[in-house]
C-alpha cells in the first residue's frame, strides 16, 4: 500500500522527468542550487533509509505521510526496495544465471518489447538499453514462475520499475510484487482473479451512481464496464459538464470488505455455472 | 454528426497481427508508429457513410494473448460485425483463425458478419500465407476477405465499410432485425428523431446518458 501511494506521486514526477530530458542532467544542475527545504528533505530521507527498520516499526504513520508527499527521486529506488523487502533476496544471485538460460516465452516477450512505453525516451529504439533490460527481466521472471510465464500487461509494471532502478533490483521488486503481494494472481492463465476484480469494480461503480440500468444485455454496464477505454472515455464523458462531480463520485466509492467477500462468492457461482453450460454445449 | 444506425464491431485475432493499428488507421487515417500493446480491451468509434446511410461504428479492440480470451470474450456479446485479423507473414496467426471464429460465432450474435483481414500486406517478401489459401478458408467459413495494410492504409477503410454494408443489406432484406435483443444494432440519433413513437423516444433518452 505504501508503494501504491508513492506511485501516485510518481506520476507527476515522471512527467517532469520526461520533459527535462535526462534525469541525471536535471538533478545535477538542481543540486547546486538546492533550496533549504529540499536539502532538509534529502537529509530526512537519508536518515530514514539508514534507520529503516526502526522507522518501519516505530514511525509507520509518519513514514506513510512522507511517502504520500513523494519520495525524492534519488531515494525512490532504494525506498521501493525496502518497502517490499526486496533488498536481500536469494533470487538476486540467480539473475545472471537466469539470463543465460532460454525461456519458452521468449518469442512472446520479444513481440511486446517494442510495444511497451514506445514513446518513452528510455525505451525508444530497437537497440536501446531500455528494451534490452526490459527483455531480460521479463525473461528471467518467466523462468522463476513457469505457471505465469509471460503475460501481456506485466511488462508495463516492470518498465515502470526500470525507470527507477537497475535491472537486477527491478527484477527483485517485481518478484516480490508478484509473489508476496499477489500480483501474479491477476496474470495466471485462467485470469480468474482478474475477472473477480472487474466484477467487484463494476459493483463499486454502480452503487450510488445515477446512470440508467443496462437496456440490452451486453450493451449496458456489465459489458461496457470492463474496458480500459470505458474508464478513460465513457465515464468522464458522463461528467463532461461538471468534472468536479466525477472526482466527488470517485471519493464516494465505499469499499466494504464484507460485501467484497459476498461478491467473490457470487462470482464463483456465476463462473461455475458458465463452465457447466460450456460443457453442455460441447 | 448524427447517424442512422449504431453497429457494435469487434477486432479479434492473435497478438501482434496489427489489430490496434488497423483501428488507428481507420479512425485517424495514419499509421501509429509508437503504440503500446493492448491490455484487455480498448475502443474507438467512427461514423461512416454507406450507400447514403450514416452508420456509427463502435469498435472494440481486444488483447490478442491467449489467456486474455477468458476476459475479452465477455465483450463479444451483441456484436454485429467483426474483423478477424491474421498476419500474412505468420502462419501461426493464420492457424489460430479457427479458434477465434468458434469463439465469435458462439458468443457474439448469431448473425454476426465477419470479415477476414490478412494484415501486413506491405510485407509481401516475408509472406507465409498465400492469398489463395486464405480466400479458400474464407469461402468455406462464409467470411468476407481482404488483405490489408495498416501501414499504407490499403483496404483498411474498405474492410470496415464492406462489413457494415453487408449488415445494412441484411437489415434491408429483413434477415437482421435491429430491434431484436443482442443484435448489436441500434438506431442512431438521426433515425430516432424521425421516429417519435413513445417507445423509441424512451430508447433515445436512454442513449443520451451515454451508457
Amino acid at each position: 500500500r505504501l508503494l501504491e501511494a508513492d506511485s501516485k506521486s510518481l506520476r507527476s514526477m515522471n512527467g517532469s522527468r520526461r520533459n527535462s530530458g535526462s534525469s541525471l542532467v536535471s538533478s545535477s544542475s538542481a543540486s547546486s542550487n538546492l533550496s533549504h527545504l529540499e536539502e532538509d528533505t534529502w537529509i530526512l530521507w537519508g536518515r530514514i533509509v539508514n534507520e529503516w527498520d526502526e522507522w518501519r516499526k516505530k514511525k509507520e504513520k509518519l513514514l506513510k505521510e512522507l511517502i504520500r508527499k513523494g519520495i525524492p527521486h534519488h531515494f525512490r529506488a532504494i525506498v521501493w526496495q525496502l518497502l517490499c523487502s526486496a533488498t536481500d533476496m536469494p533470487v538476486k544471485n540467480q539473475y545472471s544465471e537466469l539470463l543465460k538460460m532460454s525461456s519458452p516465452c521468449e518469442k512472446l516477450i520479444r513481440r511486446d518489447i517494442a510495444r511497451t512505453y514506445p514513446e518513452h525516451e528510455f525505451f525508444k529504439g530497437q537497440d536501446s538499453l531500455g528494451q534490452e533490460v526490459l527483455f531480460n527481466v521479463m525473461k528471467a521472471y518467466s523462468l522463476v514462475d513457469r505457471e505465469v510465464g509471460y503475460c501481456q500487461g506485466s511488462a508495463f509494471i516492470v518498465g515502470l520499475l526500470l525507470m527507477q532502478m537497475p535491472e537486477e533490483e527491478a527484477f527483485c521488486v517485481f518478484v516480490r510484487l508478484m509473489q508476496e503481494y499477489r500480483l501474479r494472481e491477476l496474470f495466471k492463465p485462467s485470469m480468474a482473479e482478474l475477472g473477480l476484480c472487474i466484477y467487484q469494480f463494476e459493483y463499486l461503480l454502480q452503487v450510488g451512481s445515477t446512470p440508467c440500468p443496462p437496456k440490452n444485455p451486453g450493451e449496458g454496464w456489465e459489458a461496457v464496464g470492463r474496458s480500459q477505454g470505458f474508464f478513460q472515455k465513457v465515464i468522464p464523458h458522463q461528467f463532461d459538464t461538471c468534472p468536479d462531480k466525477l472526482i466527488l463520485r470517485a471519493f464516494q466509492v465505499k469499499y466494504n470488505p464484507k460485501k467484497m467477500k459476498r461478491l467473490e462468492k457470487e462470482y464463483a457461482t456465476i463462473k461455475s455455472k458458465e463452465m457447466e453450460e460450456q460443457i453442455e454445449i460441447k | 454528426q448524427s447517424s442512422d444506425f449504431l453497429f457494435k464491431f469487434l477486432v479479434i485475432g492473435n497478438a501482434g497481427t496489427g489489430k490496434s493499428c488497423l483501428l488507428h488507421q481507420f479512425i485517424e487515417k495514419k499509421f501509429k508508429e509508437d503504440s503500446n500493446h493492448t491490455i484487455g480491451v480498448e475502443f474507438g468509434s467512427k461514423i461512416i457513410n454507406v450507400g447514403g446511410k450514416y452508420v456509427k461504428l463502435q469498435i472494440w479492440d481486444t488483447a490478442g494473448q491467449e489467456r486474455f480470451r477468458s476476459v475479452t470474450r465477455s465483450y463479444y456479446r451483441g456484436a454485429a460485425g467483426a474483423l478477424l485479423v491474421y498476419d500474412i507473414t505468420s502462419r501461426e496467426t493464420y492457424n489460430a483463425l479457427t479458434n477465434w471464429l468458434t469463439d465469435a460465432r458462439m458468443l457474439a450474435s448469431q448473425n454476426i458478419v465477419i470479415i477476414l483481414c490478412g494484415n501486413k500486406k506491405d510485407l509481401d517478401a516475408d509472406r507465409e500465407v498465400t492469398f489463395l489459401e486464405a480466400s479458400r478458408f474464407a469461402q468455406e467459413n462464409e467470411l468476407m476477405f481482404l488483405e490489408t495494410s495498416a501501414l499504407t492504409g490499403e483496404n483498411v477503410e474498405e474492410a470496415f465499410v464492406q462489413c457494415a454494408r453487408k449488415i445494412l443489406n441484411k437489415i434491408e432484406s429483413g434477415e437482421l432485425d435491429p430491434e431484436r435483443m443482442g443484435s448489436g444494432i441500434q438506431y442512431g440519433d438521426a433515425a430516432l428523431r424521425q421516429l417519435r413513437s413513445p417507445r423509441r423516444a424512451q430508447a433515445q433518452s436512454a442513449q443520451e446518458c451515454g451508457c
